[in-house]
């Protein structure tokens, strides 16, 4: 078998190995939804009633709100898949089995973060749906241009991922690390970073899924243009970021697995 | 015009896994300024096609962190591990299988078959392979009734079962296994047994295993070696090492009241005395320099009046050769004090 070939096949494996978990334990998958939904059409309407309808700008916010809420969803999702992974694993005792595979332990991470990353996808495409006829709000929007900003912020998220994956492999139990990281994410998806001061917004945007949150916004609540300049110099900068992210996150993992096989912790949890 | 051509006969090495001088220290970051922990210290190993190789050795011998970087699961600190056929067989397949610490390898959250159908295309099998591999395995191991049960609700045994046949799956050359019939009962082991010396001496698996059952390692493996400390301090085939603690040695009972008398009888010969199981009874063992001097011995007891019930050549077994090189039971324990066959 080809190494093309291997991926496939453990693409495959993967996400075979991921819908026989859905279906066998439905309300896993969809309480985390359920949940999120429940949180925001509390917020949604607390923001709604507070404002009165006639408020200035409640339009914007309120499909800023539906779109940061999924984004954030989305995020916790992905960021969540290798720490997840790790610990679950070890806990289960099958994390040092898939490092017994003909290729690097790594190359399962990625293709289960794919995996992860459509079921995250499909889950999101749910809660969008849920929220707006909830709120009956229908937020038309390009879906391709849409979808590959989703990707593109997805890199980068990964990126943070990959660490928070490497220091759970060597420190085992991230729970509160990893509550910090979500509010840190809960902070990127919902205030609008483009009405920030520059300087503020300089630093936001060194941040992942920043600089994908503005072009969503743009695209799905604003009205931009696939053509538009804005789109391009963002998109451009988007890029940029999630690479410099995952390279980073990459090597972080890989120095941290380099650890973790020198004191012998991948068999611990 | 002609170049002059080169043939060279390459003759691969039988060996499907080999360890160099291996060793692994671990370094404490806690408290700071201790000294490392040394794990394993200079292991050379050499597991051979079609041979089950009993790695043997007390708790805390070094037996899983060699195993362990054996499989790359832990970054040597020194030497290396070698592997002439690589990792990854021609058709893509993983080389290589593994049952660590019991049952804790497979998912217990799917079932049988989905364990081994995942594992199987994890390590390289095409997914039209896994299906009659699996019908194979599950009616060896007797699981074919549990084929869509969630592993959790299995019991420990067939857990291990499944451990077992998921780490086999993809048909891997090299088997490492790490007490891989802790907890089975009786007859599961013993087939376990069977496969074992199915894989190795009619499909020329190479098979190391460790175990704390003697009784396994004896009955099991071509070759032996003992680890104590992190260190090989015995390497043989089960026949050599008991070889070298063979010596012409009988035991017989007798009463204890004749005790003083076999005494006298035994002045001349190399012997000791302990309790027996039976009560009223003691247990003699008498060791002799030739084959003659059996003879000797039964003149000298006939002329004391002693009559030996049970007489008995002694034949030392692998947890007296075991004991003998780590000082400690199979299980552990302390050796306790035996009937002097073995010194």
């Amino acid at each position: 078998m080809t190494g093309i070939a291997c991926i496939f096949n453990i693409t495959w494996a993967e996400f075979v190995r991921r819908w026989w978990m859905v279906i066998r334990y439905p309300v896993d998958y969809f309480t985390g939804i359920i949940s999120l939904y429940l949180l925001f059409v509390g917020v949604f309407y607390g923001v709604a009633g507070n404002f009165g309808q006639a408020a200035p700008g409640l339009d914007r916010t309120l499909d800023s709100l539906v779109l940061g809420t999924c984004m954030w969803f989305f995020s916790i999702a992905i960021m969540n898949q290798v720490r997840v992974i790790l610990e679950m694993e070890a806990v289960t005792g099958t994390l040092e089995q898939l490092f017994l595979v003909p290729y690097r332990f790594v190359v399962i991470l990625m293709v289960r973060s794919i995996t992860g990353f459509v079921f995250a996808f499909l889950a999101v495409a749910i809660l969008l749906v849920l929220i707006m006829a909830t709120t009956g709000r229908w937020l038309s929007f390009p879906i391709l241009p849409a979808i590959l900003v989703l990707v593109l912020a997805a890199l980068g998220i990964q990126g943070v991922a990959l660490i928070m994956g490497g220091l759970s492999l060597v420190f085992k139990r991230l729970g509160q690390l990893n509550m910090i990281v979500q509010f840190g994410f809960l902070f990127l998806a919902f205030p609008p970073i483009e009405n920030l001061a520059p300087g503020w917004q300089t630093v936001a945007y060194t941040f992942p899924l920043s600089r994908g949150m503005t072009l969503l916004r743009g695209l799905v609540v604003d009205g931009w243009q696939w053509t538009d300049q804005a789109v391009a110099l963002n998109l451009a900068s988007l890029v940029f970021n999630s690479v410099i992210y995952l390279v980073i996150g990459w090597l972080f993992y890989l120095a941290s697995e380099r650890i973790a096989k020198d004191h012998g912790l991948l068999g611990h949890y | 015009m002609f170049g002059i051509i080169q043939v060279e006969l390459y003759n691969p090495p039988v060996y499907e896994i080999a360890t160099h001088n291996l060793a692994k220290k671990f370094r404490r970051i806690f408290p700071l300024g201790a000294s490392p922990v040394v794990a394993v210290d200079g292991v050379d190993l050499r597991i051979e096609r079609g041979e089950i190789y009993g790695f043997l050795g007390p708790n805390g011998a070094g037996k899983t962190t060699t195993i362990k970087m054996m499989l790359g699961l832990v970054r040597p600190s020194a030497g290396s591990v070698e592997i002439p056929g690589g990792i990854r067989a021609r058709d893509g397949r993983y080389r290589l299988g593994a049952v660590l610490e019991g049952n804790r390898n497979i998912y217990f959250r799917l079932t049988v078959s989905e364990n081994l159908r995942y594992f199987g295309m994890l390590r390289g099998m095409k997914p039209s392979e896994i299906g009659g591999r699996t019908d194979e395995l599950l009616s060896f191991f007797d699981l074919d009734e549990k084929r869509h049960a969630t592993a959790q609700t299995l019991s420990r045994g067939m857990q291990q079962k499944l451990a077992f046949a998921a780490a086999t799956i993809h048909d891997p050359e090299i088997l490492l296994l790490d007490e891989p019939t802790l907890g089975l009962d009786v007859a599961t082991a013993r087939a376990i047994q069977v496969k074992l010396r199915e894989l190795a001496h009619k499909h020329g698996k190479a098979i190391l295993l460790t175990t704390h059952q003697m009784d396994l390692a004896q009955a099991v493996s071509d070759r032996v070696g003992i680890v104590n400390k992190g260190k090989l301090v015995a390497e043989d085939t089960v026949d050599g090492l008991m070889g070298l603690f063979k010596r012409m040695a009988y035991t017989f009972e007798t009463r204890t009241s004749d005790i003083e008398r076999v005494g006298l009888a035994l002045s001349g010969f190399e012997h000791t005395i302990s309790e027996s199981r039976r009560p009223g009874l003691a247990l003699v063992t008498v060791q002799l320099q030739d084959s003659k001097d059996v003879f000797r011995l039964t003149r000298a007891l006939e002329a004391q009046g002693v009559i030996p019930e049970r007489l008995s050549e002694s034949v030392p077994n692998l947890e007296d050769v075991f004991i003998s090189f780590t000082g400690e039971g199979a299980e552990g324990t302390n050796a306790r004090a035996r009937g002097g066959d073995v010194e």
